[in-house]
């Protein structure tokens, strides 16, 4: 996983994340990104293995930690929109 | 009721006051993955069930979490991410080494919750909605069928200002 930004923005990117519906995988991504700009994190990704149902449901978006073992949480607080292999969702603060 | 299973989770507690969070149901999947885990290819090539697994199966399909102590009262983690399910050798081994009676103390909590949500769910089926007449699943047509079949005005486009 790797950021930067400047003083008021930040992005963050890595090879592979989730979306989970509490313990239920409801979607899995690739190439993910998200970026603060004026105080909102938005989610871009590759997704595959999409459930639909899964996805209306309360979704935490789930990227490893990398070295450190675990896994990062930010709440998804908005609608997720996927089109074709593509999914965007508005993230609240990380967990 | 759907159809479909969202993945919610219900909290069981032992005699002992050992609490149990599993799967409120499972999904067609997950119940697949049991089925795969206790059925086995005999000889003659059919499959066959076998009963050394079943228990565990079961457990294994609905366990999430627990919160039983090991004799040093340390809780023994089966899930270390809160968020996910446990990682199915992790819980294997966990299960393992418990002594056999709580092991059929925990299926038998299992499996008296999966009875109860079989019986609700079967009810749900049953009831009648609130308003329903309770009109037989095939109907005939009625025997004057002439006319139109509603009697709606035309649509008319409507538009309203901000």
């Amino acid at each position: 996983m790797f950021a930067n930004g400047g003083s008021d923005s930040i992005r963050v990117r890595g090879p592979r994340a989730e979306l989970l519906a509490a313990y239920a995988p409801a979607a899995c991504l690739h190439d993910w990104q998200i970026q603060k700009i004026a105080g909102t994190w938005t989610l871009t990704a590759g997704a595959d293995r999409v459930n639909p149902i899964l996805l209306k449901s309360r979704l935490r978006f789930a990227a490893p930690r990398g070295h450190l073992g675990g896994f990062w949480y930010w709440p998804i607080v908005g609608p997720v929109t996927v089109a074709g292999r593509s999914l965007t969702a508005k993230l609240g603060k990380p967990e | 009721m759907s159809r479909f299973v969202r993945p919610e989770t219900v909290v069981l507690t032992l005699d002992n006051g050992d609490q149990l969070t599993i799967r409120k149901r499972l999904t067609a999947g997950e119940q697949r993955a049991a089925y795969a885990r206790i059925y086995t290819t005999g000889v003659d090539g059919r499959l066959k069930v076998d009963p050394l697994e079943s228990g565990v199966a079961l457990i294994e399909a609905y366990l999430l979490d627990w919160n039983l102590c090991d004799d040093d009262d340390e809780p023994v983690v089966i899930r270390p991410d809160k968020h996910r399910a446990p990682d199915l050798d992790t819980l294997r081994a966990a299960l393992d080494s418990l002594d056999h009676a709580s092991l059929l103390e925990i299926k038998d909590a299992i499996q008296t919750h999966e009875r109860a949500m079989t019986a609700a769910r079967d009810a749900e089926k049953k009831r009648i909605p609130t308003g329903a007449t309770g009109s037989s699943p095939i109907s005939a047509s009625p025997a004057a069928a002439a006319g139109p079949s509603t009697t709606s005005d035309p649509l008319i486009l409507m538009t309203t200002t901000p």
